[in-house]
């Protein structure tokens, strides 16, 4: 109960502290900095590529437990489903980088990157941080392995900002 | 299919992509997938690039 205490305690902090530092990034001088109509088109299109990836990771995982009834699903449950929803954010992340819809006209996108670094931080000191587990399938098996999720997932994102901002540097010149 | 007289009516204008962008009030992106054919602009967005370039509908955007 109390290690579950501390996680809950430390989602909330984490939660609020990217929401704090999203709210100070997201303020920007610019009074009309809203998506173009093209990214408003792509982003629709990486919403629902995000949103199916998501419903297939909670469906066939789902149909599997059902017919086969096995204990390997059951192990798992809990980050396959929840990794299930950060999966379908990280395909529309990816989606909507690679076709200049993440950011508007006027947002940095080296704030982004900062903020993508801190929580793969925070997950990666939640995941590893006095680890009370010692092997891959009891990572994955205990909440920490949402957290080592996560921070997979937003590796992703970031090496996909990243080249994203090195081609436009090099389309720019 | 590739807008070229676009491409060569902002080449006249001196204008960058970036440039041409930020008047239309659109990502350098976005400008780029025009030229190259990839989106197909709305009337309003093509008015706003018209009226960037000092061109009208026809020039830019009607095809021959």
């Amino acid at each position: 109960m109390d290690k579950l205490m501390s996680w809950a305690a430390g989602v909330i902090t984490g939660v609020v502290f990217v929401f704090a530092i999203a709210l100070l990034s997201c303020r920007s001088r610019h009074q009309t900095d809203s998506y173009d109509e093209r990214q408003i088109a792509v982003r629709g299109t990486a919403y629902k590529a995000g949103f199916l990836t998501m419903v297939l990771c909670n469906l066939i995982p789902g149909i599997l437990m059902a017919m086969l009834d096995t204990g390997f699903f059951r192990k798992y449950e809990m980050v396959l489903f929840i990794g299930s929803a950060f999966l379908g954010l990280t395909v529309f992340a990816v989606i909507a980088i690679w076709k200049g819809a993440y950011l508007t006209a006027h947002q940095n996108p080296v704030k982004n990157l900062i903020i993508v670094i801190m929580v793969i931080s925070a997950n990666v000191l939640a995941a590893f941080y006095k680890p009370d587990w010692e092997t891959p399938e009891e990572l994955f098996s205990s909440v920490h392995g949402i957290n080592a999720l996560i921070a997979v997932f937003f590796l992703i994102i970031l090496a996909a900002l990243v080249l994203k901002m090195i081609q436009e540097r090099r389309e720019n010149v | 299919m590739k807008n070229l007289k676009m491409k060569s009516a902002r080449a006249a204008k001196d204008l960058s992509q970036q440039q041409l962008a930020d008047l239309c009030g659109v990502t350098r992106q976005t400008i780029s997938a025009i030229e190259n054919g990839e989106y197909n602009p709305t009337i309003r967005l093509c008015l706003s690039i018209c009226r960037a370039l000092d061109k009208t509908l026809d020039e830019l955007f009607w095809e021959n």
